[in-house]
């Protein structure tokens, strides 16, 4: 399994993570000219977007400290020309992280780490 | 979703009110703080949140914008974490907002949502008693917010426990010390009370200090090393008199304002600062990108003692001269200007000469082995308009072994506390018309119409001024020490041995090159 197969797997492996818990599935990659994001989902009144992480091994870090700070603000972009699109104006949103642990074929671990960062000051559109 | 909290600031040793406003709205998941916040006000973001969430409290996932307002005043320090904690918890409605109790809530936030105590406590209360009645604070700032009156005062010691009051029905506990405490700030280092009994021999130099306290005049004590001038000026505080209530709470405000006060409650000594020579200029009158009192300042009411004076900067005993007239002083920066109170009693030691000895010999000291030259450029770094702010020199010989020997106890510092009460009060009584306290603070307008000598009195000081050259300003600190004496010796007029022991006090315009 390459590179691009694990992390689709881990997507896979979160979207039905998400589903169980009670959320419901809105938009898979979405994609805009910003980038890319993995999950969005929404349980009541809450959009969530959701970046997975999938790592074979934890030598080089955790997965969820692959996100700096300069990706945090590429996902606020992306969120904000998706709320736009889809008028979701009058919801709340949050973004979190899922780690997908996988240090075998078989065997996996989730992580999944709630309103994983927010934002200072007016970049956005709101 | 929008609530106001009120808080308090600071600026200088004034407090003010500040509005927190808290408003939580839709949007990506922000934490904005606005109204000119420094680095301190803007980090209690993650004291805050920390601080809500371990208290097993919800903090929104919203769009969160605090603002300081007036927004046009530099805030500072982490003592609006609490308001800014409770304005969300307010606006999120975890807790019921009640208009009818108008509280100010000052307080500094732990990580796991225990308060922490702030500086400056007891200005805010006092300004702020004029318009709003109640305030939370920290438990550990009670001692010092237990002396304002006028306003109910509630401690806090966590969030949590104001949570549950106010979710009780706003029931909080009132303000009670934890304990009585007395300040030791006036003997900086030393627990063990100092006394003037402790000094043998010296009596003119005692007499001298007694005078100085008992008129609020300023002091040099002059001579070689060993003999005792230290030991004067650290038991000078010990016959000032006492502090008034007033006095002590702006004591206790400018204390507070620079961090000092800790758990002590009310400074109701008055302070005694010694700053070594290394001070630097704002060392001592006070500075910094946001102004903090100096040295000065912090000796309000109270006593500066410079030790060693000619071994201060030249420069840093200059700015010294405003301060020693007006009673305060200004300080000018980017962040704003501030005016500290710096009334003080200026009180120096220094060697006759850069050996020390000088005129020592006749007494049974050591010889002095400096030039003339030496000793006027030593005594030099002593301006003319610094000394001529020093009403009284006196000189303190070396002390003989016989009278180190003896048995005989000195004057005790009670003894002479009780004479210098009974001359200050009577000084009160007579100038409470006049704007002024004691005698040091004397103009020459004011000369003339209290300083009234007897005929021999008048006699003598024409003698003396032309025998041994005075000046016109030596002749007016005569005056105002003269008064004071004749105010120990209960007298209206001044008589001829007031005038006599006065002139004593000069010897810095007879026998140095000053």
């Amino acid at each position: 399994m390459n590179n691009r197969q694990l992390g689709e797997y881990g997507e896979t492996i979160a979207k039905h993570y998400l589903i169980g818990k009670g959320y419901k599935i809105l938009t898979q990659n979405f994609r805009c000219s910003y980038g890319e994001i993995d999950i969005i989902a929404q349980k009541d009144d809450n959009i969530v977007f959701v970046e997975v992480k999938t790592r074979r091994t934890l030598s080089y870090g955790t997965p969820a400290e692959a996100v700096d700070r300069k990706k945090q603000m590429r996902y606020g972009k992306i969120a904000s020309l998706y709320i736009k699109y889809n008028r979701l104006f009058e919801n709340s949103y949050r973004f979190d992280i899922i780690e997908v642990y996988m240090p075998s074929q078989d065997l996996h671990t989730i992580n999944h780490i709630e309103n994983a960062f927010g934002f200072t000051g007016t970049h956005f559109f709101m | 979703m929008l609530a106001k909290v009120k808080s308090a600031g600071l600026f200088g040793i004034d407090g003010y009110l500040i509005d927190v406003e808290v408003d939580i709205s839709n949007g990506l998941p922000a934490f904005d703080i606005v109204g000119l916040p420094d680095i301190a006000v803007k980090e209690s973001k993650e004291r805050v949140r920390a601080a809500i969430k371990n208290s097993n409290l919800e903090f929104p996932i919203k769009r969160i914008t605090v603002n300081l307002a007036p927004a046009d005043t530099k805030k500072e320090g982490p003592s609006y974490d609490l308001a800014i904690a409770m304005g969300i918890l307010f606006a999120t409605q975890q807790i019921p907002f009640n208009p009818k109790w108008d509280i100010v809530f000052l307080g500094e936030l732990s990580l796991d949502g225990s308060l922490r105590p702030v500086t400056g406590v007891l200005p805010m209360l006092i300004d702020l008693s004029e318009s709003h009645k109640k305030f939370i604070i920290p438990t550990a700032n009670a001692n010092e917010a237990h002396h304002v009156h006028e306003v109910d005062v509630y401690t806090a010691s966590s969030l949590n426990e104001i949570v549950a009051n106010i979710r009780n029905g706003y029931s909080f506990k009132k303000c009670i010390p934890s304990q009585n405490v007395h300040s030791d700030l006036y003997i900086e280092s030393n627990d063990i009370e100092l006394d003037f009994s402790d000094i043998k021999g010296q009596e003119q130099a005692k007499r001298a200090m007694e005078v100085a306290a008992a008129g609020g005049h300023n002091i040099a004590l002059i001579g070689s090393p060993g003999s005792g001038k230290t030991m004067l000026a650290k038991r000078l505080p010990t016959i000032l008199p006492d502090l008034t209530y007033d006095e002590a709470l702006e004591v206790t405000k400018i204390y507070s304002a620079a961090g000092l006060v800790g758990d002590k409650g009310l400074i109701d000594k008055r302070p005694f600062r010694s700053p070594h020579h290394t001070a630097s200029k704002v060392a001592l009158v006070g500075g910094g990108r946001i102004p903090l009192p100096g040295e000065i300042s912090l000796a309000h009411h109270g006593v500066l003692f410079l030790d060693e004076l000619p071994e201060f900067n030249r420069d840093v005993l200059e700015v010294l001269r405003q301060p020693l007239e007006d009673g305060y002083i200004t300080i000018s920066r980017a962040y704003g200007t501030i005016t500290y109170p710096a009334s003080f009693m200026f009180v120096s030691a220094f060697n006759p000469c850069p050996c020390g000895f000088f005129g020592a010999e006749s007494v049974g000291g050591r010889e002095c082995n400096c030039t003339p030259a030496q000793i006027a450029r030593y005594l030099g770094r002593i301006s003319g308009p610094l000394a001529d702010r020093i009403d009284i020199h006196i000189e303190v010989p070396p002390i003989s072994y016989d009278k180190l020997k003896s048995k005989k106890q000195g004057k005790s510092s009670s003894s002479m506390k009780k004479r210098v009460n009974k001359a200050r009060q009577l000084q009160i009584r007579r100038y409470k018309d006049d704007g002024i306290f004691y005698n040091a603070q004397l103009t020459s307008r004011l000369i003339a119409k209290y300083c009234i000598l007897d005929k021999n009195a008048d006699t003598m000081l024409e003698e003396a001024f032309k025998a041994l050259h005075l000046s016109a300003r030596a002749h007016s600190r005569i005056l105002k020490v003269a008064r004071t004496i004749a105010d120990l010796d209960s007298s209206e007029l001044i008589k001829d041995e007031h005038i006599g022991e006065a002139i004593q006090y000069r010897s810095l315009d007879r026998e140095y090159w000053l």
